[in-house]
């Protein structure tokens, strides 16, 4: 043990409060949600102890026993029993337990006393466990267990006050360390019964909400049409909330525009600003609503505990398609970004089964592809009703989505057919109870990702719009030049020499420029084409939209629809599949049959809608 | 030119190179990490002028970047790169074709 400084576990089983546990204690703001399997990697914090003692807390992910068979498991493992590179041995170990589940979390509480450590036992969750009428002899379980026992609600600041003080008083002493063999662990089921039976009445094994509930929503008819429902109306709302507040951005940002213009003196500093900063960046800002409505209902639904539940709905046609009901959570974050969904695959134990789900998450819509749909929505199809209540757009954004994901499961379709291993394997998931969302929490949730996407959005997308706007302003055009400056700029050049991999899908010069920034980040791609447009001076009074009507026929637009939908993911992704799966063969096959997939969708979708039109 | 307009390019000019400069780190963080160490190392050497000194040390990278949060940072929860002995014991994940 460091002087002064106490090193804490956090350990315990999947969703069991450990890191809303670790928020409270350090005032950190890890990720936290309603199912199993958030927690992938350790994290670290500090804070100090009422008595002055700074205490180090250490936030594991969840393992249900030491027999670790995923990733994330091992990690958990190896830091208790010190074999975590780098790491010593933790001084106290904090096995937090759901208290209204004793009966799968109280085994590994007695697997983490085998290890011969000091040991706490934070009975988390005690407010659903009294409102459920479970009644726990917490000084008869804590005698029994031969350990300190304190009661927690995470969720609560005033929940976690017993445990700061246990652990800010005496380390508790360590009981002696036991073999862990078969027996051993097959003789720790008995032993839970044993406290069970004499420490905790339960009125009924589940809560009567759940299963109420669950009536419905694990019905394989009726669960699967909710879950359709579901989803088809968080797109709807992404442009009836989020449209009108964009439109009020881009016309903020317009009016501000014209005003420093007015300002600014004639210049090439001016058209930097004007077309570049504003016209680039400003178009881009102006989607942060419509992200933030999707980010509201991900963040409702990852709260609410419904997730694990679609994922169970999902594994039959999961397993069906190559991959297992284990994907769904990491596809699911992929809707954010790609990159914690594939670091989220570290909760698939099997190996085949975590490869197959990294190979296809990039498939799944990110964030940052949601400005580029919107712009072109926006700009191609008429806001109108379907059936009288659905609107049109919405519609489209949803079979955009859609089509990512139809293009995931036909990808691991392919896979299942022409790996070598076919055995499939059953999906073993713990479904955890409904709760109402905290509106604190979905607020800092809301907060974070704003704060991600104006980092995001003051960071490389503003550097890549300064470098697009020069390149669209120099050189000069030669004495004489008849057509458009921006033709003779090194942007035209190159976008021109583009055009000829890209002709046969209906993109013109200035969409086939957009899409190498679009690799450092997919929001880029629309600053780039506001900023080549308004440097070229086509964006007109109407904005970049108008600007797209005008000179991109439909076909090319669901077109260009199409590629992102499928298109090879950012740099950022390609770097994030090399760190776990090891191998650059991964990198090369993911980015080409996305390059391949996009291609070939791209060139159908132009094809037909060009003979259509 | 006139003096405004020479203004105006030089601003541009510095907005540019710290734009490309930004980029370039942003995408490629382990090899500008090791081109500003190289940098760092050849200025901090004994017979250096003490200005050269004390611009080598000052360029020293501070820590290993290059995690999976650079260029997009969205996810907000990467974390380190794992140390290098930790990562020795991972297998590649690889994909089997049957005709192997």
């Amino acid at each position: 043990m460091s002087a002064g400084t106490l090193r804490i576990a956090l350990v315990g089983n999947p969703n069991c409060g450990k890191t809303a546990l670790f928020n409270q204690l350090t005032g950190g703001r890890q990720k936290v949600a309603n199912y199993a399997g958030v927690t992938v990697e350790r994290k670290e914090g500090r804070f100090t102890a009422p008595s002055g003692r700074v205490l180090q807390l250490l936030d594991l992910p969840g393992t249900y026993s030491f027999d670790a068979a995923s990733p994330d498991e091992r990690i958990t493992r190896d830091v208790l029993e010190g074999n975590y590179p780098g790491e010593a041995p933790p001084d106290l170990i904090v096995c937090v337990a759901d208290a209204t589940n004793l009966r799968l979390h109280l085994r590994f509480v007695l697997e983490v006393q085998r290890l011969g450590r000091p040991v706490v036992l934070a009975l988390n969750m005690m407010d659903a466990a009294r409102r459920r009428g479970i009644a726990i002899d917490v000084p008869e379980l804590s005698r029994r267990l031969g350990l300190p026992v304190v009661e927690t609600v995470a969720v609560r600041r005033e929940g976690v006050r017993s445990l700061v003080a246990q652990v800010d008083g005496e380390i508790p002493v360590a009981a002696p360390a036991q073999p862990d063999d078969a027996a051993a662990r097959a003789d720790l089921h008995a032993q839970v019964r044993e406290l069970l039976a004499a420490t905790v009445r339960m009125p009924r094994a589940t809560d009567a909400r759940d299963d109420a509930l669950d009536r419905w929503a694990l019905h394989p008819v009726c669960g699967l049409a909710i879950l359709a429902a579901v989803m088809f109306l968080v797109f709807q709302a992404v442009y009836s909330v989020g449209k009108p507040m964009t439109d009020a951005i881009a016309d903020g940002f317009d009016w501000l525009g014209a005003q420093v213009a007015a300002w600014m003196p004639a210049g090439p500093l001016q058209s930097l600003v004007t077309d570049g900063i504003f016209g680039g960046l400003g178009t881009v800002l102006g989607f942060l609503p419509e992200i933030l409505v999707l980010f509201f209902f991900i963040l409702v639904l990852e709260e609410s505990g419904y997730l694990p539940r679609a994922a169970f709905l999902l594994d039959r046609l999961m397993v069906a398609v190559g991959l297992t009901g284990r994907s769904f959570i990491p596809l699911l974050s992929s809707f954010a970004c790609a990159i914690p969904g594939i670091m989220g695959t570290r909760s698939i134990t099997d190996p085949r089964d975590r490869l197959a789900t990294i190979l296809v998450a990039p498939l799944m819509t990110c964030s940052a592809r949601l400005p580029v749909y919107a712009l072109l929505i926006g700009a191609f199809i008429p806001t109108r009703r379907v059936l009288g209540v659905f609107n049109l757009q919405g519609v489209v954004l949803f079979a955009l989505y859609a089509a990512g994901i139809l293009g995931a499961m036909a990808v691991g379709f392919v896979m299942k057919r022409i790996r070598r291993d076919r055995s499939e394997h059953a999906l073993l998931m713990e479904l955890p109870s409904y709760r109402l969302p905290k509106p604190r929490d979905v607020a800092i949730g809301l907060w974070e990702r704003g704060m991600v996407f104006l980092k995001r959005l003051t960071g490389v997308i503003l550097a890549l719009t300064v470098l697009m706007w020069f390149i669209s302003t120099f050189p000069s055009p030669p004495a004489g030049a008849s057509g458009p400056a921006i033709e003779y700029s090194i942007a035209g050049y190159m976008g021109r020499a583009l055009q000829h991999i890209f002709a046969p899908l209906g993109f013109n010069w200035q969409i086939s420029l957009s899409l190498i920034p679009a690799f450092a980040a997919r929001e880029t791609a629309v600053a780039a084409l506001a900023t080549v447009y308004a440097v070229g001076g086509d964006a007109g009074a109407g904005g970049l939209s108008h600007a797209l009507a005008a000179n991109f026929p439909l076909a090319s637009a669901l077109s260009l629809l199409v590629w992102f939908a499928f298109a090879p993911q950012c740099m950022s992704t390609l770097a994030v599949i090399r760190r776990e799966t090891a191998s650059w063969r991964n990198v090369a096959i993911s980015f080409g049959y996305m390059f391949a997939l996009a291609y070939a969708a791209s060139f159908v979708t132009y094809q037909i809608a060009w003979r259509l039109a | 030119m006139s003096a405004g307009l020479l203004t105006q390019y030089l601003v541009i000019a510095l907005l540019v190179l710290g734009s490309a400069l930004y980029t370039f780190r942003k995408l490629a963080p382990q090899l500008t990490t090791r081109w500003q160490a190289a940098a760092s190392a050849s200025l901090d050497k004994p017979w250096r002028a003490p200005w050269a000194r004390r611009l080598g040390r000052r360029l020293q990278p501070k820590s290993a970047t290059g995690n999976c949060g650079d260029g997009c940072g969205t996810c907000g929860s990467c974390g380190p790169t794992p140390p290098a002995s930790a990562r020795g014991n991972a297998q590649p994940l690889e994909f089997r074709p049957r005709s192997k």
